[in-house]
């Protein structure tokens, strides 16, 4: 690709790290309330 | 927010490092040519508009399949479609309004602007960003590609309700799986919104000096990473009853087909307040700039909002009083749902306020949001008395909940999204809209809306009962009249896709502050029109 886009580089390591354990932890809450209403429903 | 207002010094520079800065990448980096360019960005202002256009094609589908229904209703008696088509239509047609027309738009004004908005060179997570608007584009091609199967598409109404929908053909694993990658695409856009504006921000601006707007959208975005799982999980289930032998909501088996209920409603709700919290931002942004006065209130609003997001969790059941429940249900889901009136109150007087000795003019951005202050509090206050138990047992099944939906989605969040449009427009063009024909555009759709959705109240007192392809003749003369409305207001909108195409190809330029040259209240008015491919890349200095 010609452009430029942000790239991983711009970031500093501590903005890098936080971006990574958020969207980790905000996917594992999804995946949980998802799994969890199911499991809750066989109950 | 307030302190960029009052410091022009520091608009200034910031002005001027982003004019620079962009200049700069902007022959060195700009967009790749060609088709690649729209398959492969990672650039949020490409995604943003991507997703905008791909919500207008949706809002015209759409549409087309609500003045399919109209056209049947037009008269008495069986006209244009059988009855099982009938239904098809005003159940493609919701899940498409919903998912994939006001969502998806909302979902790009976010991508556009909240990068500008906090001062981020673009979102936190670029590549899932584009990953997220594919998926919703398959996710609708499979949708509408179910209408086609055999035995048709899904027709027991967007909620999907057991034991009906299970009566689906072909369509039934087509549609859920359709619903999947829509919910999986909406919550990989919130992550994003949430990891980019809580890492992402300008130095000094902390979270109460964010644009309302962007602060609408972060509590949007964990109410949807909170309820998609919810209705995934419900979809999944009616999924394992039809093809792998389940009864989640088969009562033969021990199941419950109330609980499926419980969980649409659970995600249902929220779902609404989903709609409109962005429009709510996007209105506490134009009323003060037409109004050349700060927002009256700005942290009663910011806890106004995550006040009604709170509310939204515990009101579910008033959407099934009719299914039967303990009195003590019935009595909490009343209060909880009447309490919601109260921070939706401080929102709506705060705009008053807001515009109280204000310099008003009235553009049309203006325009709109000053119809969606009155229509959207019509449809608020309809929902009021759907809310009393006893009275709405009368009111349940019947137009008068279509009535108040669709005052709260249409002149409420679709109008805010054409006010935003319209804002904002001419940052992404470069160019000023034509405000003649856009103000005949405002017009047209008020007055249309209106004559569409105000008699279906008449409609619904009078015990018209809703999806329904034919009805008594007492109902004749309102539904002609709601009839005429809809395919005005259908036919007015070939004239916004006309202004847009107009403004997108040329026209007056822009300024970078756009609206209010002397005042001009956020960062996206600081960097020029239209907004360069690349911004903030030296992070700008918010006092």
């Amino acid at each position: 690709m010609a452009s430029r886009d942000m790239t991983r580089d711009d970031l500093t390591e501590t903005q890098r790290r936080r971006i990574r354990r958020t969207t980790i932890l905000l996917a594992l809450v999804a995946l949980g309330i998802y799994v969890g209403f199911i499991v809750s429903s066989v109950l | 927010m307030s302190e960029i207002q009052t410091h022009p010094d520091v608009l200034s520079r910031t002005y001027h490092d982003v004019e620079v800065a962009a200049q700069g990448h902007h022959d060195d980096h700009g967009p790749a040519r060609g088709i690649s360019r729209w398959l492969t960005t990672t650039n949020h202002k490409d995604i943003g508009t991507m997703y905008l256009v791909f919500s207008l094609v949706m809002f015209l589908v759409g549409g087309t399949m609500a003045l399919v229904v109209r056209a049947e209703l037009f008269m008495p008696g069986m006209q244009l479609v059988d009855p099982q088509f009938f239904n098809t239509m005003t159940t493609v047609h919701a899940l498409v309004m919903v998912f994939g027309a006001v969502m998806p738009a909302t979902v790009g004004l976010a991508n556009w602007m909240i990068p500008l908005q906090i001062g981020a060179p673009d979102m936190a997570l670029p590549r899932m960003n584009n990953f997220s608007f594919w998926l919703l584009v398959s996710a609708f091609s499979l949708l509408i590609l179910s209408l086609f199967m055999p035995g048709g598409g899904p027709a027991a109404g967007w909620t999907l309700y057991p034991p009906l929908v299970l009566q689906t053909g072909d369509a039934l694993p087509l549609a859920i799986f359709a619903i999947h990658l829509a919910g999986a695409s909406s919550i990989m856009g919130s992550i994003n919104i949430i990891v980019t504006i809580m890492n992402l921000r300008a130095p000094g601006m902390s979270l109460l000096k964010m644009p309302l707007f962007t602060w609408t959208w972060l509590i949007t975005a964990y109410l949807l990473i909170a309820v998609m799982p919810v209705f995934a999980g419900a979809v999944t289930m009616l999924l394992t009853d039809h093809f792998f032998g389940t009864t989640f909501f088969a009562a033969s088996g021990g199941g419950d087909p109330v609980l499926y209920q419980h969980i649409f409603w659970f995600f249902g709700h929220p779902e609404v307040y989903i709609m409109i919290l962005p429009a709510f931002g996007i209105v506490s942004e134009i009323i003060p700039t037409f109004s050349r006065k700060r927002l009256f209130g700005y942290d009663a609003m910011v806890y106004a909002t995550a006040s009604i997001a709170f509310l939204s969790f515990i009101v579910w059941a008033h959407h099934m009083f009719t299914v039967g429940m303990p009195l003590a249900g019935e009595m909490f889901f009343m209060l909880s749902t009447m309490l919601i009136a109260v921070p939706t109150g401080v929102k709506v007087f705060n705009w008053t306020a807001t515009m109280w000795k204000g310099s008003l003019t009235f553009e049309t951005p203006m325009l709109f949001a000053l119809a969606f202050l009155f229509l959207f509090t019509i449809g608020g206050f309809s929902g009021l008395m759907m809310a009393i138990a006893p009275v709405d047992f009368q009111y349940h099944d019947t137009y008068f909940i279509v009535a108040h939906f669709h005052y709260v989605l249409v002149p409420g969040a679709v109008f805010a999204i054409m006010a935003a449009v319209y804002y904002w427009m001419p940052k992404w063009t470069g160019h000023m809209y034509d405000e003649k024909l856009a103000k005949l555009h405002f017009w047209l759709s008020a007055i249309f809306v209106n004559v569409l959705f105000f008699p279906q109240h008449f409609l619904g007192l009078a015990g018209m009962p809703r999806r329904i392809p034919d009805y008594s003749t007492q109902f004749a003369d309102w539904n002609m009249v709601s009839s005429i409305g809809g395919f005005g207001f259908g036919l007015s909108q070939l004239l916004f896709v006309y202004i847009i195409y107009k403004c997108a190809k040329g026209g007056e330029k822009a300024t970078a502050a756009v609206w209010n040259e002397a005042n001009p209240q956020g960062l996206e008015w600081t960097v020029p029109s239209p907004a360069p491919y690349h911004t903030f890349d030296e992070p700008p200095l918010v006092k």
